[in-house]
């Protein structure tokens, strides 16, 4: 294996392979940045123009553009309250409040390196795993994705903690909104008032979009004026990028635990990186020994969600390599570009040479390495725009985002939609609703409904608890939602008991 | 309301255009007759019916589909031989414009100027079944075809270790009760294929085709139809097993011929000539209703061209595709003629459709 890496390094490596990285980098960064467009659809975009590369380089530069896109997304994610990439989305928890403390170096230094733990430890992951790359895939079915979205739901009673009735309320809103579009069991339009826009439902980016940037620059404009974002009670040392990179040291746990759970979803086919940040995200609240400084500026949200969203990478490569089936947009396009280079992927692949395998593996890491650095250098001199005045900063913010939820679809509506989730969005903040739970909902209702009517069309109601990964999951779920409650009865026995 | 106006600025600049086009037709007509022209009587008497310079702005190219698809692929493969053949002075873009199972895009597209300047790549399968549904207001036999790229038959096919051989196994199957089909959402296909088999089937849906071939490997569901080119790899890897071949079987040379040789066809198995080709996914380029002639006969005439180029066809081999290329009017028919042949199952397509 180790001489199969070299020899795919090398051959990634070989001229002009580091140009195509290079500028694969470039356009991931600037995608990623820039709301809206994110990795999938720039990499889409970008096959064309792979057609007179060797097909390893147009895998690099491809893998380039697309893993880019997400560490250029944080920045803007940290800094601004807005995710450059939906899968950024739960970065945006902790990291800006983090900014707002003061911490943003801390935050891009912990998000940028966590990312690079996440990627590795996926790929190692999926290395790891490949033999049994069929099994794996094959063992994940309707029950397995139902409780995979189950146990993403819960994680709103753990991030809505002590406003449980807000939170149950924001989440019931996100699911009713999960449910416009074509209905998962005909596949006929429902809620759509007539409107073929509406088929494809509500769509994440102009929801997150308004929710969270076009909220943050209302409120800038309202409430702030002409402060800027970071407080201006903050005084003393400034936190540095090294500051993040001990954090994510110190919290190894929640880096471990955050690589597995973004491998696991990455291998359900559909979701990805948003999905996983956010699951990442809610597992490392619920372990954590402070889960109340979750999404006041824990650093450990930062890290989690940073980590889960490049660990998906490995776990949605497998079904690609395996049967040749993506498992993801991104892998999609992906494989879409490897395709048009007749390399073969699928079935065949694992049985015979794990060349390209390797060259996966290897052209998702490297231009990884040069995306942190330039994060990372880019990052520390723009957290400067915290300190500008909201009334300069916020209608420059307001315009690129907007700009950028119109280029993924090409679809004013789309614009439309994102203000009225700003409105909405400013309205949850001042009220205490929890944007957050009506994401998650927004995101995982589709597939809770679908797979549950997938569930009792093909296995009925007992497939829930006759496989054994669905059990465990269901076990797992239980305990998140029940433990809390139990240990505090017992808490509150024992203290009866020794009165 | 806002239409209007918009209408009426446009007539205007059409009306412009025209005129400026006369002017220059007339001051270049002494230079350009060709010496061979009897005198002029003859030719004021029957006019010739000349046509604008066409393009005279960017073409926009909508795929009513997101980047990285099928349709989208071949837009993108497309586009620059198109640009090429229209005169390079104007650019060919793509678009992407996603939403509603492809309808949303084709549907602006039928809504805009019928300058030529606004073109969309579709599927008349998807066209005519929205209209016999009620889902849209297009009326799909005035859509003026613009050209045909490429047409995929499908497959239906069964998990690689299936204990079907044939289609009479499943048929047999099928006696004793509905069979389950992983689709990626009901289309005319799936339905008129498996009535004609006779071969009751309870729909499973799905987030997409990856999902559903997937389901089909693990066994959850029995049975799934897909473009041939989308199962073609795991064909030839024999996760899955090719059972009936739905349109026009593939000759030795092209992709996908190995995968479908020894399969039959639905036409063959139910004794219908010509039902697999109405079924079949043709890849059609469009223009709105009303585009007149000589645009697409300008639009027709490059896309031929472009579809013939060696280069082009180099490239589209390579990505394991081959362009079956019909002109504006042939395209036109097929059109027709799949509206005409889904019509004949109307009442079944909105029982099983749900309308």
């Amino acid at each position: 294996m180790i001489e199969g890496l070299v020899s795919a390094t090398a051959q990634v490596l070989t001229w002009p392979g580091p140009a195509f990285i290079i500028l694969g980098v470039a356009v991931g960064l600037v995608v990623g940045v820039l709301p809206g467009i994110g990795g999938a659809g720039a990499t889409a975009l970008m096959i064309p123009i792979t057609y007179a590369m060797e097909p390893e380089h147009a895998i690099a530069f491809l893998f380039a553009v697309a893993t880019s896109s997400g560490l250029g997304g944080q920045i803007t994610a940290i800094l601004v309250n807005i995710p450059g990439d939906p899968p950024n989305a739960a970065t945006t928890l902790d990291g800006y409040p983090m900014t707002r403390a003061g911490r943003a170096a801390e935050a891009l230094g912990a998000a940028t390196f966590g990312s690079i733990i996440g990627a590795v430890f996926g790929m190692a992951m999926l290395l790891a795993v490949l033999p049994l790359a069929r099994n794996i895939v094959l063992a994940f079915s309707y029950p397995e994705f139902f409780m995979i979205a189950i146990s993403g739901l819960v994680m709103i009673a753990t991030l809505t903690r002590g406003q449980t009735y807000k939170g149950l309320i924001a989440g019931g809103v996100g699911l009713l909104l999960a449910f416009i579009g074509l209905d998962p069991i005909n596949g006929n339009p429902r809620f759509t008032f007539g409107q073929l826009y509406l088929w494809d439902g509500i769509d994440i980016v102009p929801a997150l979009v308004g929710l969270f940037a076009g909220a943050e620059m209302l409120s800038l404009y309202s409430t702030r004026g002409s402060a800027s974002i970071v407080e201006s009670t903050i005084e003393g040392r400034q936190s540095t990028l090294l500051d993040g990179v001990r954090s994510t040291i110190r919290h190894w746990r929640t880096v471990v635990v955050s690589s597995i759970v973004g491998f696991l979803v990455g291998l359900v086919p559909g979701l990805g990186g948003t999905v996983a940040s956010f699951m990442a995200y809610g597992q490392a609240a619920r372990m954590s020994k402070h889960p109340e400084q979750f999404g006041h500026g824990a650093v450990e949200g930062v890290i989690a969600a940073e980590t889960a969203n490049d660990a998906d990478k490995g776990g949605g490569l497998l079904p690609t390599i395996a049967f040749g089936i993506p498992g993801g947009t991104l892998m999609a396009v992906l494989l879409a570009g490897l395709l048009l280079h007749g390399v073969p992927i699928g079935p065949q692949l694992l049985r015979g040479d794990l060349h390209i395998v390797y060259v996966l593996v290897v052209s998702s890491l490297i231009p990884r390495f040069l995306a942190a650095i330039v994060v990372l250098a880019v990052g520390a001199r723009a957290i400067v725009i915290t300190r500008l005045r909201g009334d300069v900063l916020a209608p420059v913010i307001s315009v690129v985002s907007l700009i950028g939820v119109y280029a993924v679809n090409n679809e004013v509506r789309d614009v439309v939609l994102a203000l009225a989730f700003a409105y909405v969005g400013y309205a949850m903040e001042r009220n205490g609703f929890s944007r957050i739970a009506l994401v998650i909902a927004l995101v995982l209702g589709g597939l809770v409904e679908a797979s549950l009517h997938q569930t009792l069309g093909t296995f009925g109601i007992g497939g829930f608890v006759t496989r054994p990964i669905s059990l465990g999951l269901l076990a797992v779920t239980l305990v998140a939602l029940l433990g809390p409650l139990v240990r505090r009865r017992i808490q509150t026995a024992g203290m009866a008991g020794a009165a | 309301m806002r239409s209007v106006p918009h209408r009426r600025g446009a007539a205007l600049v059409a009306a412009a255009i025209f005129l400026g086009a006369c002017g220059g037709g007339a001051s270049q007509s002494p230079s350009s007759a060709p010496p061979s022209t009897s005198p002029t009587t003859v030719a004021t008497a029957t006019p010739e019916p000349t046509c604008d310079p066409f393009p005279t702005q960017d073409v926009e190219f909508v795929v009513p589909y997101s980047a990285g698809g099928g349709f989208d692929t071949w837009a993108r493969l497309v586009a620059p031989y198109l640009e090429e053949q229209l005169g390079g002075d104007h650019s060919v873009v793509v678009v992407n414009k996603s939403g509603a199972g492809g309808l949303v895009g084709v549907t602006e597209v039928y809504g805009s100027e019928p300058d030529g300047h606004t073109i969309a790549i579709t599927e008349p399968g998807i066209l005519a079944t929205s209209q016999i549904g009620g889902t849209t207001e297009m009326d799909v036999n005035t859509i003026m075809g613009v050209g045909q790229i490429a047409v995929d038959p499908e497959m239906i096919v069964v998990k690689g270790d299936s204990p079907w051989n044939t289609i009479q196994d499943v048929q047999a199957a099928a006696a004793d009760g509905p069979l389950l089909m992983g689709t990626g959402g009901l289309a005319a296909i799936n339905i008129i294929t498996f009535d004609a088999l006779d071969i009751p089937f309870e729909n499973i849906v799905h987030e997409g085709s990856s999902e559903a071939m997937l389901s089909v490997i693990r066994g959850d569901t029995v049975i799934t139809i897909f473009p041939l080119v989308t199962v073609q790899e795991q064909v030839a890897s024999g996760e899955l097993k090719p059972l009936l071949l739905v349109g026009t079987p593939r000759v030795e040379g092209q992709p996908g011929y190995e995968e479908s040789k020894d399969v039959p066809t639905l036409d063959e198995v139910v004794n219908q000539p010509g039902i697999g080709s109405a079924l079949e996914q043709h890849r059609v380029i469009v223009a709105p209703p009303g585009t007149s002639e000589c645009v697409q006969t300008a639009l027709s005439d490059a896309l031929i061209a472009a579809l013939a180029d060696p280069d082009f066809i180099a490239q589209a081999t390579e990505a394991g595709r081959f362009p079956v290329p019909l002109t504006g009017a042939e395209a036109t028919e097929v059109i027709q003629n799949t509206y005409t042949v889904l019509e004949g199952y109307a009442d079944l397509l909105k029982e099983q459709l749900g309308e």
